[in-house]
């Protein structure tokens, strides 16, 4: 029957544990840097129906790409605020000055 | 040690590769010493539909079931970040449910995705209506008092 999902047909039990990183690509998305963190999202999102299906290198390279998002937006919104820190220490710097 | 091929049961010598008498290829490996045929045997018939399955997804029937990507990027960048974050999370399940083969869950999903699209978009516009009234409230405001 072509109609079921591979997952149904007994070997569910021998799937290797893949990190999906939604969590975290949600987190950056939402603190961090909303265009990365979408990517990072997307493809933490395939990670499990893809080990369900079972589709283990997909998995994995979806769970890849979804830690490397993560960590590019991450990089992101700290470059980020520290530029904006450093920007607002110099306004207060030379506002004290004049 | 004497060993026959399993076949034609003709004496074969240890470690023989194939029988001498009909050519079919022998495993080498201990007890059993019997013939190997050269071809694999068929596959179960529902294993082969799996496997074809698996191999060629775009071969099989696939029913059209829009995923809602590109809506619920554009409400999670321009409405409502919080309410776009789920609409982003089941629209991208969507394409991995339906090439499975669970084309029911692919709908349940594609349903989802598009339910939390417009939450999304009717937060973000009913916010932006609000800050719009209240910038035009302050400015009115203002305007009256300087008069």
């Amino acid at each position: 029957m072509s109609g079921y999902p591979p997952n149904q047909s007994g070997y569910t039990h021998q799937v290797p544990n893949v990190p999906n990183y939604l969590v975290q690509s949600i987190l950056v998305t939402i603190f961090c840097c909303l265009p990365f963190g979408i990517v990072a999202i997307i493809n933490a999102a395939q990670v499990n129906g893809k080990l369900a299906a079972g589709d283990i290198a997909g998995a994995m390279a979806a769970s890849k790409s979804a830690s490397k998002w993560s960590w590019i937006a991450f990089g992101c919104g700290v470059a980020f605020s520290i530029i904006y820190f450093v920007l607002i220490m110099l306004g207060a710097v030379a506002g004290s000055v004049e | 040690m004497l060993l026959n091929c399993s076949v034609c049961n003709h004496p074969v010598v240890p470690n023989a590769k194939f029988c001498i008498a009909c050519g079919m290829k022998l495993s080498v490996d201990g007890e059993g010493y019997g013939s190997e045929s050269l071809t694999p045997p068929p596959l179960p018939l529902d294993e082969q539909q799996e496997l074809y399955q698996k191999s060629s997804p775009h071969h099989v029937q696939v029913p059209y079931i829009p995923n809602y990507l590109i809506h619920a990027i554009l409400v999670t960048v321009f409405c409502c970040v919080p309410c776009g974050i789920p609409a982003i999370v089941f629209a991208s399940q969507v394409n991995t449910k339906l090439y499975s083969g669970d084309i029911e869950g692919a709908i349940h999903l594609s349903q989802r995705a598009r339910k939390w699209c417009w939450i999304a978009l009717w937060v973000g516009v009913v916010y932006i209506a609000l800050m719009m009234f209240f910038q035009f409230f302050t400015t009115m405001e203002s305007l009256y008092q300087s008069r």
